[in-house]
C-alpha cells in the first residue's frame, strides 16, 4: 500500500471537520497548551507498557497491522495501541483466568480505533483468521462498550502525530517549501508508527516476552524492544519533535540546524527528554546522530512498504527473521498469551 | 439510569428528549439528553464515536457546556445512550428575549454584552484550538448562568450523529441565521470562519435585540447579507464567484454597519465588522478577537 495516497484518502475523508492530527490552521493558533493540558490524560503508563496482557494484545495488533491481506491502516493500528495502553493504564486483565481477554481487548480497540479514523470497518471475522476460537460481534460489542466506559470516552487521544504540525509550522526556519515540509512530516509519522511501544513484528525469540523495566539491564534487549519500553516515558510532544529533528536529519539536512534550534527555544520541550527521546528513535530505526548518510539514504529509499512493515534496522535485523503474520506468529502470540503462570508477575 | 431522578421535561431538543434530572447520590442538577442512538450490528456507530470524543475533549473548558458522563442503558433490550451534561438555567435565546418583551423592556446592559461575547470568543478559541468547528452557532445553543452572569457553548459537534439536515427532531427548521455566506453558497472546504461568522451574528443580536439576518430560506438569507453588507465581489472575496451555489445576484452597495447597531460603542462595530468580513480568511480569528480593545475596558481576570 503507498502510504501517500493512503494519507490522502484519510485526509479527503475529514472534510468538513479538522482533526487532531492537524488541529492547526496557523502558527498564530496557540492551542498548543490545552493540547499539552490534555496530553498527561492521554499518556500510558510504563507499567502497563510492560505488561504481559499488553504484550500480547500489542503483538495481536501487530500480527493484524502486518498482514498484507488486512488492509488495516498503520494509523488506525497505531490508535488501536493507544486504547490499548490507556486502558490497562486504568485495569487490570485478568489474564491468568481469561487468557483470551487480552486478544478480545486488542480486537475492541481495533474496531473503535477505525471508527474512530474513519477508515473502513475492520472484519473481525478475517483479523480473527487462524485463531483457535473466534469471538462473535456481541461479544466484541460489549467489550467494546466497556473500553470506552474505562477511557470515559476520551477516544481523541492526544498522540505525537497531534503535535507535528505544530512544531513544523512554529519551528522550522522560513522560507518554506511545501513538498519538504510534507516529506518530513511523512518520515517523522512513518518513525512515530515503527517505535511505537509494542508494535514491532512479533518476535519468536523467548527473551522478547520478558520486558525488564529498569534501563540498566534494558540495554541488553535487542533495540527495538528497548524503545519500545523507553517511549512509553516520553510524552507525546516530545515524541514528535523527536520524530521531525530525526526526519529532517534524513530528508533536509541543510535545516536541521535551524530546525533543532527553534525546536529549543519551544519553552514546553524538556531539551534533556529530547535527546533522550531522539537517542532511543536512533536506536531503534537507525537515524539520527550517529548514522551515516549512506545508511540514511538507503532507508529512505525503502519502498514504504518495507518502511512501514518488515523493515528494521540493521542491528535488530537477525530478530526479524520471522515471517510476519504468518500462521506461526499466532500461533506464538497465543502461546504467550497461554503460557505458564510465571510469565504473568 | 436509576443514579438519576427525572425531575422535568424542558425540552425536545434537537437531539431528542431532554430531562431536567437530579443525582440521587450528590444533589447535582443535569440535563439528561436521551439519544436516538440506535446500536445497529456494528455497535456503536461511528459518528456517535467521534461525537461524544469530540465533547469529551473540549469538556474541560468553563465556557464549554461539560458532558459529565455517558450512560449506557437497555431499554426493550436494545441498548441506549443517555448523554448527561451540567444543567444550567436558561438560554441566549430567552435571556434576550426577557430584554425585549418582558414587562420591562429595555436593552442588555453594556458590560453584559461584553463579558457574554468574550466568553463566547473563549469558548469557540478553546475548541478551535482543539480542532473542533461548532458549526451550529446560535442563541438557543448558548447557556446561561444567570446569577454567576456565565456563558457557555451547548450541542458541540452533535450535528451529523444526531440530527437529520434540515429538520430537527421535533420537526421544526433549523435555522439559517447565523450561517456563514460560504456555507450557504455551497463551500465544502470551509473552516473555523464558519463559527465567527455566528458569533458577530451572535453579537449584533445582543445589541438589537433581534436578528442581524432573519433569513427564511437559504436565498433569503444570502439577500439579507448582501442588502446589508454589498454583493460579494472576487476582488473582495476571492473565489467567491467559483462557488457551487453561486449566481448572479442583485447589485447591492454595502450600508453602513453601525446603523443596525446604534448603540455599539465604536470599537464594538469595528470588532463585528471583522467578525462580518466576506472572505474567511480575513475574518479575526476567536483568540485575536479576545485581544481586541472593545474588550479592554472588561476585567478579564475574572474569566
Amino acid at each position: 500500500m503507498d502510504m501517500a495516497t493512503g494519507e490522502e484518502e484519510v485526509v479527503e475523508a475529514y472534510d468538513y471537520e479538522f482533526d487532531l492530527e492537524n488541529p492547526f490552521t496557523s502558527p498564530a493558533d496557540e492551542p498548543i497548551t490545552s493540547l499539552l493540558d490534555a496530553e498527561g490524560h492521554h499518556s500510558p503508563s510504563v507499567s502497563a507498557a510492560a505488561s504481559d496482557a499488553r504484550r500480547v494484545a500489542a503483538g495481536f495488533i501487530s500480527k493484524v497491522r502486518y498482514d498484507g491481506e488486512l488492509e488495516v491502516h498503520p494509523r488506525v493500528a497505531y490508535l488501536a495501541l493507544n486504547y490499548v495502553d490507556r486502558y490497562l493504564s486504568k485495569r487490570q486483565l485478568a489474564c491468568e483466568h481469561k487468557p483470551w481477554a487480552p486478544r478480545l481487548l486488542a480486537i475492541s480497540c481495533l474496531t473503535l480505533a477505525a471508527k474512530m479514523q474513519r477508515a473502513a470497518a475492520i472484519s473481525v471475522a478475517d483479523i480473527q483468521r487462524g485463531e483457535e476460537f473466534m469471538f462473535d460481534e456481541e461479544k466484541i460489542q460489549r467489550m467494546e462498550r466497556m473500553v470506552l466506559d474505562t477511557l470515559e470516552w476520551r477516544t481523541r487521544s492526544v498522540t505525537p502525530l497531534a503535535f507535528l504540525g505544530f512544531f513544523l509550522s512554529a519551528c522550522f526556519p522560513q522560507p518554506w517549501h511545501p513538498p519538504l515540509l510534507d516529506a518530513i512530516k511523512a518520515r517523522a509519522v512513518d518513525l512515530l508508527l515503527r517505535v511505537q511501544p509494542g508494535t514491532s513484528a512479533p518476535a519468536a525469540t523467548p527473551n522478547a516476552t520478558v520486558l525488564p523495566l529498569d534501563s540498566a539491564s534494558a540495554h541488553l534487549l535487542p533495540p527495538m524492544h528497548f524503545a519500545e519500553v523507553k517511549m512509553a516515558e516520553f510524552s507525546p510532544s516530545v515524541a514528535a519533535a523527536a520524530a521531525l529533528l530525526a526526519a529532517a536529519g534524513e530528508v533536509a539536512g541543510a535545516h536541521l540546524h535551524g530546525f533543532e534550534a527553534g525546536v529549543a527555544a519551544c519553552p514546553f520541550v524538556n531539551s534533556e527528554k529530547l535527546r533522550e527521546c531522539g537517542e532511543v528513535m536512533a536506536a531503534a530505526c537507525g537515524v539520527g546522530p550517529g548514522w551515516t548518510a549512506a545508511a540514511a539514504a538507503a532507508a529512505s529509499a525503502e519502498t514504504p512498504v518495507t518502511v512501514l512493515g518488515h523493515h528494521r534496522s540493521a542491528s535488530s535485523e537477525s530478530e526479524r527473521t520471522t515471517t510476519v503474520g504468518s500462521a506461526a506468529n499466532s500461533a506464538d502470540a497465543k502461546r504467550r498469551c497461554m503460557g505458564p503462570p510465571r510469565q504473568w508477575g | 439510569m436509576e443514579k438519576y431522578e427525572k425531575l422535568e421535561k424542558v425540552g425536545e431538543g434537537t437531539y431528542g428528549k431532554v430531562y431536567k434530572a437530579q443525582d440521587r447520590a450528590t444533589g447535582q442538577l443535569v440535563a439528561l439528553k436521551k439519544t436516538r442512538l440506535e446500536m445497529d450490528e456494528e455497535g456503536i456507530p461511528p459518528t456517535a464515536l467521534r461525537e461524544i470524543s469530540i465533547l469529551r475533549l473540549l469538556s474541560q473548558s468553563l465556557y464549554v457546556v461539560r458532558l459529565l458522563s455517558v450512560e449506557q442503558a437497555t431499554k426493550n433490550g436494545k441498548p441506549i445512550l443517555y448523554l448527561v451534561f451540567e444543567f444550567l438555567d436558561t438560554d441566549l435565546k430567552k435571556f434576550v428575549d426577557a430584554y425585549r418583551k418582558g414587562p420591562n423592556p429595555r436593552p442588555l446592559p453594556t458590560n453584559v454584552i461584553k463579558s457574554f461575547l468574550y466568553q463566547l470568543c473563549k469558548g469557540v478559541a478553546h475548541c478551535h484550538g482543539h480542532g473542533v468547528l461548532h458549526r451550529d452557532l446560535k442563541p438557543q445553543n448558548l447557556l446561561v448562568d444567570k446569577e454567576k452572569g456565565i456563558l457557555k457553548i451547548a450541542d458541540l459537534g452533535l450535528g451529523r450523529a444526531f440530527t437529520v439536515p434540515m429538520k430537527s427532531y421535533t420537526h421544526e427548521i433549523v435555522t439559517l441565521w447565523y450561517r456563514a455566506p460560504e456555507v450557504l453558497l455551497g463551500s465544502t472546504h470551509y473552516s473555523t470562519g464558519v463559527d465567527i461568522w455566528s458569533v458577530g451574528c451572535i453579537f449584533a443580536e445582543m445589541v438589537r435585540r433581534q436578528a442581524l439576518f432573519p433569513g427564511d430560506s437559504e436565498l433569503q438569507q444570502l439577500l439579507h447579507i448582501f442588502r446589508l453588507l454589498g454583493t460579494p465581489t472576487d476582488e473582495q472575496w476571492p473565489g467567491v464567484t467559483d462557488l457551487r451555489d453561486w449566481h448572479e445576484f442583485p447589485q447591492w452597495k454595502p450600508q453602513i454597519l453601525e446603523r443596525q447597531v446604534p448603540s455599539l460603542e465604536p470599537e464594538g462595530v469595528d470588532l463585528l465588522s471583522k467578525m462580518l468580513q466576506y472572505n474567511p480568511a480575513n475574518r479575526i480569528s476567536a483568540k485575536a478577537a479576545m485581544e481586541h480593545p472593545y474588550f479592554d475596558s472588561l476585567d478579564k481576570s475574572q474569566f
